[in-house]
């Protein structure tokens, strides 16, 4: 039987910044990455960025003005991100 | 025996609730507008061009097959930036508002952004919304 729960805020910081969340988050945005490659025109860059806030975050940018057209009109980046299993939802605390 | 159940055309459902509820709207930007599931073949501003493209991106039924997550995304072609973010942001207001017998419910993904058509030239704009869609026993 639960006698008490305290939850480790420092532990989950230090966790969800530490490596292994960063190498978990980085694989992920290669995958999706590779997904949108093969989408785009030959010579266009498709870009992975990690970064940190509270946790480990990483960005995938398709390098090029016509980017948002291709995602307006095909949803490559939509698609891509859901191939990997993950659903897009704009960042909300 | 496991239960046969099957998921209703998300994206067909998604253009119809539109194609519905724009008809019934009496805002400028709003008359005369086609709500279709393709990318339209001509996208000629001069053509007084007011097109909504709805798509399923992504679909990721629930294992027990009760219920189906879907992202639609809605790209929404107009004359001018202004009224293409007006139609898109009253497209998304629809659809989630909406609750009906195939899409159960509807909650905001990313957007409206606003973009250019890189074939045409046209302004667009467009957004996500992720929906809840209902199994159906066949």
């Amino acid at each position: 039987m639960l006698q008490s729960f305290r939850l480790d805020h420092r532990g989950v910081r230090e966790v969800l910044q530490g490596p292994e969340v960063r190498r978990a988050v980085d694989d992920v945005a290669d995958t999706i990455a590779a997904h949108v490659r093969p989408q785009v025109p030959a010579g266009t860059r498709v870009s992975v960025h990690g970064y940190t806030t509270d946790r480990g975050a990483a960005s995938v940018t398709i390098e090029d003005v016509r980017g948002m057209a291709w995602q307006a009109r095909d949803g490559i980046l939509t698609r891509a991100a859901g191939a990997v299993g993950l659903e897009v939802r704009a960042w909300q605390r | 025996m496991k239960t046969l159940t099957v998921f209703d055309d998300a994206q067909a459902a998604g253009a119809t609730v539109l194609r519905t509820a724009l008809a019934g709207r009496l805002e400028p930007f709003a008359t005369g507008v086609t709500v279709g599931t393709k990318v339209p073949t001509t996208r000629v501003p001069e053509e007084v061009f007011r097109y909504v493209m709805v798509r399923k991106d992504t679909d990721a039924p629930h294992p027990s097959m009760a219920n189906s997550r879907v992202t639609l995304r809605v790209t929404c072609w107009h004359e001018d930036d202004d009224q293409a973010h007006d139609l898109a942001m009253l497209c998304q207001g629809l659809l989630i508002v909406h609750s009906g017998t195939i899409i159960r419910g509807v909650r905001p993904g990313t957007g409206p952004l606003a973009a250019v058509d890189d074939v045409s030239g046209a302004p667009l704009s467009t957004f996500t919304v992720l929906a809840n869609i209902r199994p159906r026993l066949a």
